[in-house]
C-alpha cells in the first residue's frame, strides 16, 4: 500500500477510536484537533515503517544468534548437510522484503 | 541535592497520551515509568519534547540504543532524524508483561543547547521476552523545553504511573 492508502486507512482507525484523550495535569482531556491530526500522521507512518521496514526486525530476531549459526555452519561442514542454508532461506521466505 | 516531585500521572483507563510538564529550571530532570503496558499488543512507548507545552514533531531526534535481548544477539537500534524518541521494543499486554524504566533530561530548560536524555528500562515484550534497552537520545534543536510527551505507536495506553522529578543542585 501507499502511505496515501495507509493515511486514508490511519484516518479511519482514528475516527473510529474516537473520542482520544490525553492526561495533563491530573486533567484527563479530549484530544484537540492538533491531536487528531498528529495522531492520523503517527499512526499511517507507523503502518508504512512496518510496512516497509518490519521485515528486518523479524529476520534478526528469527536468524538466531550468531553462536547458534556458527554452530549450525560446523555441524554442516562435519555432516555435509545444509541446515544453516536451509534456516537462513526459511527465515528470508517467511520475512520477505515488501518488494520481493 | 535531592529529588523533586514536579509531576505525577497515573493511567488507569485508555488513554492516547501523557504530558510531564514542569521541567523549568536548568537541573537535569528524572521521569520514571512504572508499569507501562500497552492496550495494543507490541506497542512501543515514545517521547516527544514540549515546547511551551506543545508537542514538537518535527525531524528533530536522534537515539543510539542497545537492546539486550535474552534470545538472540543484542541489537543497536539508532536512527537520526525521527520524529520522535523510541524508549521500547513491542512492549506486551498479556498477564506479567509491561514496561519499567527511567529516563534522565539535561539541558531542557537552556533555549541555547540541545536537549539529551539517557534511558534504560526493563521489559516484556509481546512474546514475554525480556530485553533491558539502554541508551542516549538527542534532540536537535536550540529550544527552551517545558515538558516531555509520552504515547504509544499505536493504541493508547491502558496502566502506567508517569513521574517527573527534579533533581536539585
Amino acid at each position: 500500500m501507499t502511505l496515501e492508502e495507509l493515511t486514508v486507512e490511519a484516518t479511519a482507525e482514528i475516527n473510529a477510536a474516537k473520542p482520544l484523550y490525553k492526561l495533563i495535569n491530573k486533567q484527563k482531556l479530549e484530544f484537540t484537533v492538533a491531536d487528531y491530526e498528529q495522531a492520523i500522521i503517527d499512526l499511517a507512518n507507523y503502518k508504512w515503517d512496518t510496512q516497509q521496514f518490519g521485515y528486518i526486525q523479524a529476520r534478526q530476531e528469527a536468524y538466531g544468534s550468531i553462536a547458534d549459526q556458527l554452530d549450525m555452519q560446523y555441524k554442516d561442514l562435519i555432516n555435509d548437510t545444509t541446515t544453516w542454508k536451509d534456516h537462513i532461506a526459511q527465515v528470508k521466505s517467511d520475512n520477505p522484503k515488501p518488494s520481493e | 541535592m535531592g529529588l523533586k516531585q514536579i509531576a505525577s500521572e497515573t493511567v488507569t483507563s485508555a488513554t492516547s497520551s501523557v504530558d510531564l510538564i514542569g521541567t523549568t529550571t536548568d537541573d537535569c530532570y528524572m521521569i520514571v515509568v512504572n508499569g507501562y503496558i500497552p492496550t495494543s499488543d507490541a506497542a512501543d512507548l515514545r517521547a516527544r519534547v514540549l515546547e511551551s507545552s506543545t508537542p514538537n514533531t518535527t525531524a528533530n531526534y536522534d537515539r543510539a540504543f542497545l537492546a539486550i535481548r535474552t534470545d538472540t544477539t543484542y541489537s543497536n537500534q539508532s536512527n537520526t532524524n525521527e520524529t520522535y524518541y523510541d524508549l521500547t521494543t513491542a512492549v506486551g499486554n498479556s498477564t506479567g508483561e509491561q514496561m519499567n524504566g527511567i529516563m534522565y533530561i539535561y539541558n531542557a530548560n537552556d533555549s541555547n543547547e540541545f536537549t539529551y536524555i539517557t534511558a534504560e528500562n526493563s521489559q516484556l515484550s509481546h512474546t514475554a521476552l525480556l530485553i533491558g534497552n539502554q541508551g542516549s537520545a538527542v534532540f536537535t534543536s536550540d529550544s527552551q523545553v517545558n515538558g516531555i510527551r509520552l504515547y504509544p505507536n499505536t493504541g493508547t495506553i491502558a496502566s502506567g504511573t508517569f513521574t517527573l522529578y527534579q533533581i536539585e543542585q
